[in-house]
């Protein structure tokens, strides 16, 4: 091999440009860090003159700017045998070694910036208990694919087949996104909990700013809140739906944004996905990665005859959404092709079904719907006030309605293979794994659970735990035994 | 062992009676003296908890008011509990090491039982607490892949033991990687 091929070999650095995506990284944290003080500067702009603030602009800048210089000076890589050395650290140097069979997953990103100096940001995933994320900044294009190339081929080790290096064009495609699926899938999503978010951010930065900025924006905002108080109700009704049209706007355009021209394809070892519209991601796992297949169902997912699924992989951070390769909208026809595909000719036919008790019911009802509500109607005979009693009323019917439909959408299954199971009472999340992906088993019983010989079954996989409650303790100790058999005599490599 | 042809059980997966049952294997107790280990640091933990109390009932309440006494007797009782509990846990603490896997159960309010297959664990390691020296006791702990939900720690086992069961599964692990 030419020198020019070897450069992984010996002591590498980042491509030129990483200065300026390191700069960028170090003004970010230091405006996350220091913002308050910003916001300071900004609005109480008399107690400092404007040379004060242009000299420690200029400062802070010269600061950042060697800063950046240094780190990416000091910042070396390079792979010996079967491990990636990576050097890093100005005034404390750090080095990281990193076994190549431990590493997860090669992420490569063009971000917009990224894009324009043609350069591409590599992220390395490791598992295990050392949990390490480690990301390049910018590497030349054609370093960060042989990069990729290379660590993928050490990892087969001597088994290296030649199919890493076939062109992408061997890959097949499986499914891709239109911009009217987008639509229907922003639609779908789930826009109570993104109005939660936005609200709790609201109000959590509302407090934030108050603190920092003080008597100068809180007279102002006094006076908005005398307005407000004169309509209270109006503006209550106002600003509900506002948060609602704000989450529901927001969903759709981070949906478009995050997965536009979503293409899913299948490679000869696994899968590969490209989304986005600003930020092009390109996400790849290994056929033998994926530990689970989860999909999502919910009223209006229903109505437009779309699930969302993921491909869940072994993770050092146990069910991190980063690892897992996420379609959010698909019909059900490519669900079931996908899932054939995963499985090659695996029956999907239960051979048993799982009925929890229903006694999980009664006690979730009573626990969570009946005490609550006779707190609330303690309250109501205390105070006299009808409000309490409505909800003391009403919590305990919606309670009722909760646990019940809780209990009817329950689903589990097995048969020779795989397991299933479905649960939630508005979204439906179904899990399926096979069964050698099993790490653990565990049965676990309360004491209420003691009494009347039930029992909650948990499966653990590298990519989070599946969870049958409330089972007859026979039945939960049959099923271990079934399940360690087939785990203790399955000769496949769960990854 | 020999374990039953596995064609044979993916034709009949709910044959269940003729799987290996784990619940009819009879369980080993972990030492009992592993009881001493967790009565000291107990009585660590309730000997900061008693300066701290004698602390507010001195400064803050007064020694001769009713509270204070109320609170030192409470920080006992709460302290004799604790030695209780911890009898209750030594007691319960189970373990049985087959040819293909690892159980234990532990757990006085909520029980829990857990296997481990050998070809799912990840890595083992020996802890060894000062109390637990002053006893020859040690920890075993197994790691799988699966989070923290499923790993084991086995503590009070002899620490021959301990060392004879790691490298007992050490050399299993190995053997059946060999094997694939």
């Amino acid at each position: 091999m030419k020198k020019s091929e070897d450069w992984y070999l010996s002591p590498t650095r980042q491509s030129a440009f990483a200065i300026m995506f390191i700069i960028y990284r170090v003004i970010n944290a230091l405006v996350r860090g220091f913002w308050p003080i910003l916001v300071i500067v900004l609005f109480q702009s008399d107690r400092f003159s404007k040379s004060t603030i242009a000299i420690g602009a200029a400062v802070i800048g010269v600061v950042v700017v060697i800063a950046s210089i240094l780190h990416y000076l000091r910042f070396f890589f390079y792979l010996d045998g079967n491990q990636l050395h990576v050097e890093k650290g100005v005034l404390r140097r750090t080095r990281l070694d990193i076994p190549i069979d431990r590493i997860q997953s090669i992420a490569l990103e063009q971000p917009l910036l990224h894009r324009l100096f043609n350069v591409l940001k590599v992220k390395i995933d490791t598992a295990g208990s050392a949990g390490e994320e480690f990301s390049f900044s910018a590497l030349s294009v054609a370093r960060a694919e042989t990069l990729k190339r290379i660590l993928q081929q050490e990892k087969k080790g001597s088994t290296a087949t030649m199919e890493e290096d076939q062109p992408a064009s061997q890959d097949k495609l499986v499914m891709q996104l239109s911009v009217r699926d987008l639509i229907k899938i922003g639609v779908s999503q789930n826009h109570i909990r993104t109005a939660g978010i936005i609200l709790f951010f609201v109000l959590s930065l509302g407090e934030q700013v108050q603190d920092v900025v003080g008597d100068w924006l809180s007279d102002r905002l006094d006076l908005l809140g005398e307005i407000l108080a004169k309509n209270a109700v109006a503006m209550g009704i106002l600003f509900g739906v506002g948060i609602v049209l704000i989450a529901f706007v927001g969903t759709l355009i981070r949906t478009i944004s995050r997965y536009y021209d979503l293409k899913l394809w299948r490679r000869p070892d696994g899968y590969r996905v490209n989304s986005g519209l600003l930020n092009r991601h390109e996400q790849v796992v290994a056929q033998n990665k994926v530990q689970m297949l989860q999909w999502n169902s919910n009223p209006i997912k229903k109505f437009f005859g779309i699930v969302a699924f993921r491909f869940y992989q072994a993770s050092s951070n146990v069910m991190s959404s980063a690892k897992a390769i996420t379609v959010p909208g698909c019909n059900y026809a490519q669900l079931d092709q996908i899932r054939n595909q995963y499985l090659g000719s695996i029956p999907l036919k239960p051979t048993y079904r799982f009925e929890i008790s229903r006694k999980l019911f009664v006690r979730r009802w009573f626990f969570l719907g009946c005490l609550p509500s006779l707190l609330f109607f303690a309250l109501f005979i205390l105070s006299w006030y009808f409000i309490y009693f409505f909800v003391a009323v009403f919590w305990v019917i919606g309670a009722y309605w909760y646990q019940d439909r809780y209990h009817r959408t329950w689903q589990g299954f097995l048969n020779d293979r795989i397991l299933q199971t479905s649960s939630g009472v508005v979204e439906i999340t179904t899990r399926m794994l096979q069964h050698f992906k099993i790490q653990g088993l565990k049965i676990r019983q309360t004491p209420y659970q003691r009494r009347h010989q039930i029992a909650t079954l948990h499966f653990y996989t590298a990519s989070g735990p599946v969870v049958i409650p409330y089972i007859s303790l026979e039945q939960a100790i049959h099923t271990k035994n079934f399940f360690n058999y087939q785990v203790e005599s399955s000769r496949k490599p769960w990854m | 062992m020999q374990m039953p042809d596995p064609l044979h059980f993916e034709n009949n997966p709910l044959a269940v009676g003729l799987l290996p049952d784990v619940s009819a294997i009879e369980f080993t107790s972990i030492e009992s003296r592993y009881r001493f280990p967790l009565y000291y640091s107990t009585s660590l933990f309730f000997g900061i908890v008693f300066i701290a109390a004698i602390i507010v009932a001195l400064i803050f309440i007064g020694i001769t008011h009713w509270l204070s006494w109320t609170l030192l007797i409470v920080c006992f009782c709460l302290y004799l509990f604790a030695l209780l509990y911890a009898q209750m846990r030594v007691e319960r603490m189970k373990y049985v090491v087959r040819d293909r896997d690892v159980s234990f159960k532990e757990g006085v309010w909520f029980r829990n039982w857990i296997t481990i297959p050998f070809n799912r664990i990840q890595h083992c390691e020996i802890s060894r607490g000062i109390f637990d020296r002053m006893y020859k006791l040690a920890a075993l702990k197994i790691y799988t892949a699966g989070g923290s939900g499923s790993d084991i720690a086995i503590p009070g086992l002899n620490q021959e033991d301990a060392l004879r069961l790691r490298d007992f599964i050490i050399t299993h692990i190995q053997h059946l990687d060999e094997e694939e």
